[in-house]
């Protein structure tokens, strides 16, 4: 359940702050959060990566279906990566950077909580 | 043992977050690029107009109104000019942000900052040519002479920078978000450098260099059959007979006349069909009796669009037409009384001197006999990604040392100073200004006396029934020839020293053949006093015009139009028929009677969808390769002639040597030229149709591209289905061609105006109506312009509307 919690808090934290603040918003939640809330580092990283993660793919999503996919396929052109062709693959791709920088960011958080707390083994199982 | 952990991830993380905000070489800075609250995701528009209806602005000190109609063009309805110009620049930035900027840093040598190392050899040749140097001058001179039409530009400026301030880096155009910076405030001196950056794209083809090579390989006999100044039979702007009816000032001619050495110029050129047409017919010619002016203004296809479509309208002015965006006021439009459009002069008003320095410092050089010092000023390039470059440039009374030692690839020591006018400061806004707010002829007349360059064939309509046209800018006073080729910068003798008066310029008011054209050509027959040289005037374009205006009669709107998309080729009609007769077509089969049939039953006209077109170009270019093989592989560098020229040589020297192909121990005669060539495009044509499909259809052939300006194919429209070609009428070529058309009908209380344009007024590839006219515009479906002082939220065809308010 304290993996649910954070995983909203972070995408909360993400979804309402980072139309005013920089792209890396989400790492920042990540890292606070996952800071503040115990937890083992796995548990941190899939906090963090599906915190951010869901809603950068959310909101591509939304975005893209409300201009019927006609930029993001230009864009899809312009990158000319493999793999990505389609508009679903470019949201997934967008969801993916997000999600692994608050992956990261929250195992950072995470980590930098167990160099102070050391007596709570339990938060390891949490 | 956490610490070390903690260390770990966190470094992990941050690498990460640097990572993904930075730009690894091509790749856009991935984090902020695609993060859906910031990057391009945010550039996806659904509607065509995303801005508030509500501006608050400290600048203003009156409301203004903009109404967009459903082109998107913004008309401003402000009370003063402070605010109408402010207006102008905040609108425009909304729209065009990105280009202007970019335009600017280009013009200003600037482009390794947000390019790199790829981009110095053309920022260096921008500053040694001093288009920054002018513009500073030009900026100086304004503000000094003309305070109170400065504040036009301050407040343009204003508006701009307003603009920019309310930008997030989520707001930022997608060019910003893609090379990975952010626009820096605007200045007046951009607004002057953008004209700079004019006089370079249309008066910086010179061939001076190249004639000195020539003359100095080949001596002025051959040099005049290759590359003479006029033939006999041009159809000049200012229709032959026209008197001259004033007092030429003198022209001296010195004893020695050339300072002559090779020297290879390494300055990538602005394309040589910079051009356009523009005719205007007068009521006697039309059905309606109105006279009606066309404009059309052949440069780069590029989106965004080099125009941008405007009103202005004040108490004082109402006025529409095509602004450059980056420079306040209109450049060519109409208002309730006139119109007015341009076509370049391409008169050479660049001079190169070879210098002599006294000694390795190169802080003297010789001029009349004694030493004089130079000026030095070093200039430094950023260069994105890697150190600094510095550049010593040297000036002279001349103007700036452009080759020297430290920029070239002489095979002497050769160091030149360019001349030019672009270097002279002069008033070009108050010439677009007063033209902008025009009554009649004189309003025009007086307006253009400000303006030095690039020099413009104006082309003029009033309501009240003038026509006329008048050859706008500075043209230095010149002996026979002077300036054509390589001057000596010691001689004083050999400098331009002033120009010829304005009221001496070439013009022509209602002649009697009822219509006034240009189209590039030669300004004057040889009856005109004075010497105005340029190598590239066009000799197509212009007279097929006026073959045609010469016989129509009771021309309506329409006929007009047509003639702008007229596609006759005439360059084929001259020389094709010539060409096919030295074939020996009797003994063709398969392909070669194929094409030879194509040609033969062709009527000249390149039609998008005709094959014929696209092999005799094949066939032309062969021609020309193998004809003028001495020229190519000199060791110096040399132009081809022309195309008008290529076919009088054929046509009338038929025993220069130069039509022998040094390549083979043959003599080639004209007629085997025409044969081998012949079977070159064959077998050139099967190679492309093996590679590229089944079809010689021209428009796909010539694959007409309005290309991104950072040549990014999906913000480009590539393949527009659009006929025409260089030196016709319709010149849309590869890259190049009528970036604007406008057609004004004018007549007592009436204006009625007609454009279009291939790109779009939004610049943003995310908008629904990028480039939303380019198919309209290879088809000729003119876009009705609303033009009307009442105009207000809700009036018909008004899509969006935004107050700008000075009040909070």
């Amino acid at each position: 359940m304290k993996l649910i919690l954070r995983i909203i808090l972070i995408a909360a934290i993400t979804y309402v702050l980072s139309p005013y603040l920089t792209w890396w918003t989400g790492m920042g939640a990540a890292f606070l959060i996952c800071m503040a809330m115990p937890s083992t580092l796995l548990n941190a990283f899939v906090a963090g990566f599906l915190g951010v993660g869901l809603v950068w793919t959310g909101e591509a999503l939304v975005l893209d279906v409300a201009n019927k996919s006609v930029f993001t396929e230009v864009i899809i052109e312009l990158l000319s990566v493999p793999l990505i062709d389609n508009p679903l693959t470019l949201v997934v791709a967008t969801g993916l950077i997000g999600g692994l920088s608050g992956g990261f960011a929250g195992t950072s958080g995470a980590s930098l909580r167990h160099v102070f707390k050391k007596n709570k083994p339990q938060g390891y199982y949490s | 043992m956490k610490i070390f952990r903690f260390a770990f991830f966190f470094i992990l993380t941050v690498a990460l977050g640097v990572m993904l905000n930075s730009k690894v070489g091509v790749v856009p800075p991935l984090g902020k690029f695609l993060s859906p609250f910031h990057g391009f995701w945010k550039n996806a528009e659904n509607e065509a107009i995303n801005a508030p209806t509500q501006i608050a602005s400290d600048y203003l000190t009156d409301k203004v109104r903009v109404h967009f109609d459903e082109l998107l063009i913004p008309h401003v309805f402000a009370q003063n000019d402070s605010d109408l110009f402010y207006t102008q620049g905040y609108i425009t930035a909304f729209h065009r942000l990105w280009q202007m900027e970019f335009q600017l840093l280009a013009a200003d040598g600037r482009l390794s900052e947000i390019l790199g190392k790829q981009a110095l050899t053309y920022d260096r040749s921008q500053r040694r040519m001093g288009l920054g140097y002018g513009a500073r001058n030009a900026t100086e001179l304004f503000k000094n002479q003309e305070p109170e039409l400065f504040k036009i530009v301050d407040a343009y400026t204003a508006g701009v920078n307003d603009f920019i301030k309310t930008l997030d880096y989520d707001d930022l155009p997608i060019e910003y978000k893609l090379l990975d910076y952010k626009p820096e405030p605007w200045t007046p001196y951009k607004c002057f450098l953008f004209l700079s950056n004019m006089h370079k794209a249309l008066s910086g083809g010179d061939t001076d260099l190249e004639n000195t090579n020539a003359l100095k390989l080949w001596g002025k006999d051959l040099f005049d059959i290759l590359y003479p100044d006029k033939h006999a039979g041009i159809d000049p702007i200012i229709p032959s007979g026209t008197a001259f009816d004033f007092t030429p000032l003198p022209t001296p001619v010195p004893d020695s006349i050339y300072a002559l050495g090779f020297a290879n110029p390494i300055i990538e050129k602005p394309d040589p069909d910079n051009g356009s047409n523009s005719f205007v017919v007068g009521g006697q010619k039309t059905a309606s009796g109105n006279v009606i002016l066309t404009n059309e203004l052949d440069l780069n296809l590029t989106s965004p669009s080099i125009w941008y479509l405007v009103h202005l309208n004040t108490p004082t002015m109402n006025v529409m037409g095509a602004s450059f965006p980056g420079v306040p006021t209109i450049i060519n439009g109409f208002n309730d009384s006139i119109a007015w459009g341009e076509t370049n002069s391409r008169a050479d008003v660049v001079d190169w001197y070879s210098i002599e320095f006294k000694d390795e410092s190169r802080n003297e050089y010789r001029y009349n006999g004694n030493w004089v010092p130079t000026r030095k000023e070093v200039e430094e390039f950023e260069i994105k990604g890697d150190d600094s470059f510095y550049d010593t440039l040297i000036y002279t009374h001349h103007g700036p040392v452009v080759y020297d030692r430290n920029f070239t690839r002489q095979t002497e020591k050769m160091n030149l100073a360019m001349k030019w006018v672009a270097h002279n400061p002069y008033k070009e806004f108050k010439a677009f200004y007063l033209c902008d707010k025009a009554n009649n002829y004189d309003d025009f007349v007086e307006a253009f006396s400000n303006y030095s360059g690039p020099a413009q064939n104006i082309s003029f309509a009033s309501a009240s029934g003038d026509i006329a046209v008048y050859l706008a800018g500075q043209f230095p006073l010149k002996w026979e020839e002077q300036g054509k080729f390589i001057m000596d910068g010691a001689n004083s003798r050999h400098e331009w020293k002033e120009f010829i008066p304005y009221e001496h310029n070439p013009k022509v008011l209602n002649p009697s053949r009822g219509f006034v054209s240009s189209a590039n050509q030669h300004p004057v027959d040889s009856l005109y006093p004075y010497y105005i040289y340029d190598y590239n005037y066009d000799y197509y374009r212009g007279r097929r015009i006026n073959d045609r205006l010469r016989v129509m009669e009771n021309i309506e709107v329409d006929d007009l139009m047509e003639l702008q998309y007229d596609n006759f080729n005439y360059l084929a009609f001259e020389s094709l028929p010539m060409m096919l007769e030295s074939l020996d077509s009797a003994s063709f089969t398969g392909f070669d009677l194929d094409y030879y049939t194509t040609l033969h039953n062709w009527d000249y006209f390149n039609e998008a969808e005709l094959d014929a077109p696209a092999i005799f170009k094949t066939w032309w270019d062969n021609l020309r390769s193998k004809l003028w093989d001495e020229i190519d592989s000199a060791e110096v560098s040399l132009i081809r002639p022309h195309w008008y020229n290529t076919y009088y040589v054929l046509k009338n020297f038929p025993d220069l040597d130069l039509i022998d192909n040094t390549f083979t121990p043959e003599q080639e005669s004209v007629d085997d030229l025409f044969r081998i060539t012949f079977k070159e495009t064959v077998a050139e044509l099967q190679e492309y149709l093996a590679i590229e499909g089944n079809e010689l259809t021209w428009y796909r052939f010539k694959n007409t591209t309005v290309r991104h300006l950072l040549r990014i194919d999906p913000f480009s429209s590539k393949s527009v289905k659009v006929g025409g070609y260089r030196s016709i009428v319709n010149a849309a070529s590869e890259a190049h061609g009528p970036s604007w058309r406008m057609v004004v009908e004018l007549g007592e209380g009436e204006v009625n105006a007609w454009g279009v344009y291939p790109g779009s007024q939004s610049a943003n590839p995310g908008n629904p109506t990028y480039s939303h006219m380019v198919d309209d515009w290879a088809t000729g479906d003119y876009k009705k312009l609303l033009f009307d002082p009442t105009l207000d939220t809700g009036s018909n065809g008004i899509v969006y509307s935004i107050l700008l308010d000075p009040s909070n």
